[in-house]
């Protein structure tokens, strides 16, 4: 409780101390820890890996815009269609994805976003192809680096309360049991489908939400965030940070960003110091960090004789 | 009496092997019934395809009269059949509160509920009814961690709390040491007697099975052999002869 009131102070004053570029790197943590936060209520608590959450995060981008580009509905409008719009596709993609087996709801989760990004990519016309979209798609209110970096701390705030709730909530707790044991869930009169669909609906309303943040921090929407690389960055960071608790995909955002930021600076092999670390992950630490520490925490207690 | 579950000429075939071959099943209102036999007589078999677990190849399977062959699991359960599994199966992360709590949660219809706080709902009734099977002491364990037979205990925490009116059992002494086997049979027969239970269930104990059943079905090779009071079950010369003989 404590950590989180410093945290939430550090937040709140971090723009008057940060340079203006350092400030919108640390937009695109907290936009990632959203995205990471809503991803894991299926990873970590539905019990679902995903290979395809970037077709929401991407759609949330495009939406803004899009509009912006083609219809100038205002932005507010968009910005609050958009999760709409998520949360309809993640039914309609989970419907069909929920059907099959595991291995198989992860593939077609990565089909579905590959198949998105395609049609991102070819259909210059509406989307830009691959130049994407740029542009100053802003409200006046929101172009200056502070007053956009509040903008999306209050909204990943609001947006993880409401998470926090619903994992809270026995409906939370229904899905951890069908994560830790669907069969058996079952055997109670849990509906393991329907509960796995909600999730997913919720994970896709809160992605899309991410994705339209991100045109906060970047005024822009490009094919590369429907893509598998973007659905791969929430798995990466709940693997890091720990998907067995809340916070922990955040902590993993915040470290997969800053890591990325660092290691680029040295090595252009980005992807294989990913693939080590990950490998230690999950060969030493398979809860991630937040397991580690919460481990040491209790051996330290035995350590001292509580 | 009445007929709570029935099954009619239910068949399950795995390939070429007939794991229940043509069962015709009726278990009476309030009784504790139980269906005995050698390995891969189809005992577990027959209860995955009453439980919605396995579709029948043929037959049916009726619970108070209602028609509900090939209903998915969760459906079953809710009109009130429970069950047990004979691999223990639990919810190994879990705290053991938590696991009564989402049961009780599923069994009130509040396991959609995306408001209230899990920690703080049927709680109370939760720790009564760990009270009951000598759990509450673990109450906040991970069920992972629990002795096996305290995991068996479990699995008839989590049957009872789903409130329901027939309670299958698949073997649930399994594993268990002599005291622990004598605890956890004590406590089927108190609960189900108090709360007018049916049960059906599988044992390879014959101690238990004669103590505490009222009416028995023998299976071997997927068909009914024999079925009837304990103490005819006891002398029948077939029963004798492919089961029994082995025990005594
Ligand atoms: N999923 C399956 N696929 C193929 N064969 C199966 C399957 N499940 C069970 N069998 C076979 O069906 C037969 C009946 O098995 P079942 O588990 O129902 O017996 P059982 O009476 O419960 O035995 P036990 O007392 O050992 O638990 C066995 O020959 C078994 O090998
Ligand atoms: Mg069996």
């Amino acid at each position: 409780m404590l950590v989180l009131i410093v945290l939430l102070a550090v937040l709140a004053v971090l723009p008057f101390f940060l340079p203006p570029a350092e400030l919108i790197t640390f937009q695109k943590v907290l936009v990632l820890a959203l995205f990471a936060v809503a991803t894991n209520l299926l990873i970590g608590y539905g019990g679902l890996v995903s290979f395809g959450q970037g077709v929401f995060f991407g759609l949330g981008a495009y939406v803004v815009a899009l509009n912006w580009r083609h219809y100038q509905l205002p932005f507010w409008l968009a910005m609050g269609v958009a999760p709409i719009l998520g949360a309809l596709l993640a039914l309609a993609i989970g419907a069909v994805a929920l059907r099959t087996r595991r291995l198989y709801f992860a593939l077609l989760t990565l089909a579905f976003s590959q198949l998105f990004f395609t049609i991102a990519e070819k259909w210059y016309d509406f989307t830009g192809g691959d130049n994407g979209i740029f542009g100053p798609m802003l409200p006046p209110a929101l172009v200056n680096p502070t007053a956009g970096y509040f903008f999306i701390l209050g909204v990943v705030i609001v947006s993880m309360l409401i998470l926090w709730k619903i994992t809270a909530s026995p409906f939370g707790l229904a899905l951890k049991a069908i994560r830790e044991n669907p069969n058996r869930a079952e055997a109670l009169g849990i509906d393991v489908y329907q509960h796995q669909l909600i999730a997913f609906v919720i994970a896709g309303f809160f992605g899309t939400v991410a994705g339209t943040l991100f045109v906060v921090h970047d005024q822009a929407a490009y094919p590369q965030l429907l893509s598998w690389v973007k659905s791969g960055e929430p798995v990466l960071s709940a693997v890091i940070g720990g998907m067995y608790s809340f916070l922990g995909p955040a902590l993993g955002a915040f470290i997969f960003q800053y890591g990325h930021d660092f290691v680029i600076r040295f090595t252009t092999r980005w992807q294989l110091v990913l693939g080590v670390v990950l490998l230690v992950i999950v060969l030493f630490a398979p809860d991630g960090l937040t397991g580690l520490v919460y481990r040491a925490g209790r051996r330290l207690g035995k350590g001292l004789g509580r | 009496m009445t007929a709570l579950l029935e099954t009619r000429g239910l068949v399950k075939a795995f390939g070429g092997l007939r794991a229940v071959d043509g069962v015709d099943l009726v278990v009476e209102q309030g009784r504790i019934h139980a269906v005995i036999g050698p390995n891969g007589a189809g005992k577990t078999t027959l209860f995955n395809v009453i439980t919605g677990y396995l579709r029948p190849t043929a037959g049916r399977v009726l619970f108070r009269g209602q028609d509900i062959t090939g209903w998915p699991p969760h459906r079953v359960a809710r009109i009130g059949l429970a069950r047990t599994f004979q691999i223990t199966n639990i919810f190994p992360r879990l705290t053991v509160l938590e696991s009564v709590q989402v049961a009780l949660a599923a069994a009130r219809g509040r396991e959609k509920d995306p408001l209230s706080r899990s920690d703080r709902t049927f709680r109370d009734e939760a720790l009564a009814l760990l009270e009951d099977v000598g759990l509450v002491g673990l109450a906040d364990q991970e069920a992972r961690t629990l002795s096996h037979g305290d995991q068996r205990a479990l699995e008839v925490a989590l049957a009872l709390a789903i409130g329901p009116k027939l309670l299958i059992l698949d073997e649930p002494t399994a594993g268990m040491s002599p005291w622990e086997t004598e605890r956890t049979v004590d406590l089927i027969y108190e609960v189900a007697r108090r709360r007018g239970l049916t049960v059906v269930l599988c044992e390879h104990d014959m101690q238990v099975v004669f103590k505490i059943s009222d009416w028995i079905t023998v299976m071997h090779q997927g068909r009914v052999i024999a079925q009837g009071l304990p103490d005819q079950i006891r002398r029948n010369e077939t029963v004798i002869q492919v089961y029994l003989g082995e025990q005594v």
